[in-house]
Formats: C-alpha cells, sequence, structure tokens
C-alpha cells in the first residue's frame, strides 16, 4: 500500500526534481486539483522567463501528480500537446509576466504564503459531493484569490488546467 | 649551467623573500578594512571584494550561444577567475554546452537557455580542478548560516549562493514561485567594527544586466528573505581558499 505523503512534501520533492532536471530557472504554478477517471491529482504548469523581463515564452508543460503520492502520472510538452489548445498558438508565442506597478515583494510573498497554506485544505475537498459552510467559504476563498494571483499573463493558464476543478467549484459555490 | 653553491644560494634566498612578501600582501588582501558602505555606515569591510569586482563579470547573457539564463555558469567562470584561472562567460557557456552541463536547446528560448543547478556548477568546477562541497540542499535542509558563509568568504574560499532574485533585487516580477531561481558568488562580508556582528555580504551578481553589480552590498535582512528563507536555496562552498 502506497503511503500518502503531506503536500508540503510534494511541492519541495516535485521542485527539487525540477531543478535537477532542467535548472533553476525553471517556476512551477500554484497547483490546481483535478480529477481524472475517479482518480484525484494535483497539476502545476512549468514556465521560465528572464529574470528582468517583463514578457517572455508562455508555459512550457503541463505536470499531472498523484493527490496521494506525488508521482509523476503525466507530463505533456506544450509545443507538442499544447494544453491551452489550438486557438492560443503559436506555441513560441510570448506572454505578459508584468505584476501591477503598485505590487511590492511584500505582497508577492504573503500573496504565496496564503496560497500555500490554504491549498492543502482545498485538495481535501475538492470534488466532495456536498461541502460543509467552512468548507466552502474556505473555497471561496481561494477561488477569489486565485482570480488575481500572479500575473495577468497567466490567468488563462490556470483557467485551462482548471477547467474541472473551476466547473466544480461554479456548480457548489 | 652551475652557478656555484654560493650564488644559488642567494639567489635562492632573494627567491624566497619574494615568495614571504607575496604571501603576506595576499594575506593582507583578504584582511578586513574600515570603510564607508553606503546604507551601512563605517563598517569593517573583508574579502577585499572592491578591489576584485572590476576582474568579474557582472553582466549575464553576452556569450556566443546566447544563453542568457547563464547566471550559474557567469558564477563559475567568476570563481575561477578569483582562483586565478581567468576564464570567460563564451569559454565557459561553450565547455558546459558541450559537456552537457547546462540547459541548452535551440529549440528554447535565450532566456531559458544556460541554466544550472548546484550540482552542474559543482562538476564544472571539478572540471577545472576545483573541489567544493554543497550545503542546504538535502532533506535536512542543513543550510549554511550566513556567519559560516561569512567565515568562508574571509578564508579565501570561493562561494556561490542559489538565491530567489525577487527577494534579493526587491523585484516583486522575478521572485516566480518563490524558490531558488538565481546564482551569483560572495566576494566579501561587512561587519559592526565594534561587535564584529555581520551586517551583510557583498556579492558579484551577473544578473542585474545594464547596471554595475560587481561588489554589490547586501544586508543581512535581504540575505535572509533571499536565501536563508527560500526552500532550496544552496551554498557551494571551495573545499579549500582560492584567494591568497
Amino acid at each position: 500500500m502506497m503511503k500518502t505523503v503531506s503536500f508540503d512534501t510534494i511541492l519541495a520533492q516535485t521542485k527539487k526534481q525540477i531543478t535537477l532536471v532542467m535548472g533553476e530557472g525553471v517556476s512551477l504554478s500554484y497547483p490546481l486539483p483535478d480529477l481524472q477517471a475517479g482518480r484525484k491529482t494535483d497539476r502545476f504548469f512549468l514556465y521560465q522567463k528572464g529574470l528582468r523581463s517583463p514578457e517572455g515564452p508562455r508555459p512550457f508543460a503541463l505536470l499531472t501528480l498523484d493527490h496521494d503520492t506525488g508521482a509523476v502520472l503525466a507530463y505533456a510538452d506544450a509545443r507538442l500537446q499544447d494544453f491551452m489548445g489550438p486557438e492560443h498558438q503559436p506555441w513560441n508565442k510570448r506572454i505578459s509576466y508584468a505584476l501591477d506597478k503598485s505590487v511590492t515583494v511584500q505582497d508577492v510573498q504573503a500573496e504565496q504564503a496564503t496560497l500555500r497554506k490554504l491549498y492543502p485544505d482545498i485538495r481535501r475537498i475538492a470534488f466532495q459531493d456536498t461541502l460543509t459552510e467552512q468548507e466552502a467559504d474556505l473555497l471561496h476563498t481561494f477561488v477569489s484569490l486565485m482570480e488575481h494571483a500572479g500575473p495577468e499573463g497567466l490567468q488563462p493558464y490556470y483557467k485551462t488546467m482548471g477547467e474541472n476543478f473551476y466547473g466544480w467549484v461554479k456548480e457548489h459555490v | 649551467m652551475t652557478m656555484g653553491y654560493g650564488m644559488e644560494e642567494m639567489e635562492n634566498k632573494e627567491l624566497l623573500e619574494n615568495l614571504e612578501q607575496l604571501d603576506a600582501n595576499e594575506a593582507a588582501a583578504l584582511e578586513p578594512a574600515l570603510m564607508e558602505v553606503p546604507g551601512m555606515g563605517e563598517v569593517l569591510v573583508g574579502g577585499d571584494p572592491f578591489a576584485v569586482a572590476d576582474q568579474l563579470d557582472d553582466n549575464q547573457g553576452d556569450n556566443i550561444l546566447n544563453a542568457q539564463g547563464d547566471c550559474g555558469l557567469v558564477s563559475v567562470a567568476n570563481l575561477l577567475t578569483l582562483a586565478g584561472l581567468d576564464v570567460s562567460e563564451d569559454e565557459i557557456v561553450v565547455t558546459a554546452v558541450g559537456n552537457g552541463l547546462c540547459r541548452y536547446s535551440t529549440e528554447l528560448e535565450p532566456d531559458q537557455n544556460g541554466g544550472t543547478n548546484v550540482y552542474l556548477r559543482q562538476a564544472l568546477l571539478a572540471g577545472y580542478g576545483i573541489n567544493s562541497t554543497v550545503y542546504g540542499d538535502d532533506a535536512d535542509g542543513k543550510k549554511l548560516s550566513l556567519e559560516s558563509i561569512a567565515q568562508y568568504v574571509e578564508a579565501g574560499h570561493g562561494v556561490n549562493l542559489a538565491v530567489n532574485a525577487g527577494y534579493a533585487w526587491d523585484e516583486p516580477s522575478a521572485i516566480m514561485d518563490g524558490g531558488n531561481n538565481h546564482s551569483l558568488i560572495v566576494t566579501g562580508t561587512v561587519r559592526d567594527p565594534e561587535s564584529g556582528e555581520l551586517k551583510g555580504l557583498i556579492v558579484c551578481d551577473s544578473g542585474l544586466v545594464g547596471t554595475e553589480s560587481g561588489a554589490r552590498v547586501m544586508s543581512v535582512s535581504t540575505l535572509n528573505s533571499a536565501y536563508t528563507n527560500v526552500s532550496g536555496a544552496t551554498a557551494l562552498i571551495t573545499d579549500d581558499p582560492i584567494r591568497a
């Protein structure tokens, strides 16, 4: 029987593996839960840009991890199997990674800390048939934060990656 | 042709005196100096970072393979330069690409090419005959403290840090996912002249292209945000001193 691993451990191990295989410049998106063939997973997209450039290459891969163990279930190279669909072609299109001028380092730090704190509960309750009032509030908070999380240029990627999740959210919140 | 024992003895004595003077001068170069540092007042600066800044590359990405994400490679080149090997950015990038020691593909964008991790940098240094140790990448997170890092710098070791650029530069858009995404080297230390308390480190940062950053002062507070509190941030320290 596979041991269930905490999400913090899954995240740390995934980031470490990405760094070992691809180098330190590759970033992981915020995760979103997914349900595929009755199996819960966590999904991320990978992206990389020049650190001082306001724009850069679009996310280049979609990573799907097993919910319980963090094992890699799927890695889709967006150049070969673009998870964004043909309307967002070409694959080498550049997008904006700019943040609003009013956003500070402390703002980003707080956003990341909050979303990381919320996510373990969100992935636990995701795709449940029913939610308690407290769980529904938690979900509402998470979805509201995700609407404005990170650069605007990445929002379409979150919407596409989280299609199943947001569809379920719409029914419950 | 033998010049006679007496002549050889005199020549050897002169040579030895010259060597001893050279050692003393090089050792003095790493002795701390009292100086005024903007934003910190009068402090003790160790490692002579301002003197070596001109020898180092503080602008990454201008190489013949147009690999612009090569901060780690430039860090290695700078450590080799400090060790007296004077390796250019072009040479280190070509060497790394040729030996599979960095991320590179003609299918990638320039800003995605040239990336490394701490183990690739360690392997590159070893290829040039410099052994080093990785700190902070294990499950226990045995990260080197800033004080330990400072002591290594002051003892003449080469020091490479993997940090988060956004926190290092106070630039929100460079935080990305908050993990270590940039590499630089530490060339100096800043201490309180009375108490000896560490107030900061001085780094050569190749990522601030177009800005003079061969000797950039980073406060302890900034370093804690950019390195100490960043999951996955590592230190790569040469096993032996490379300066003096």
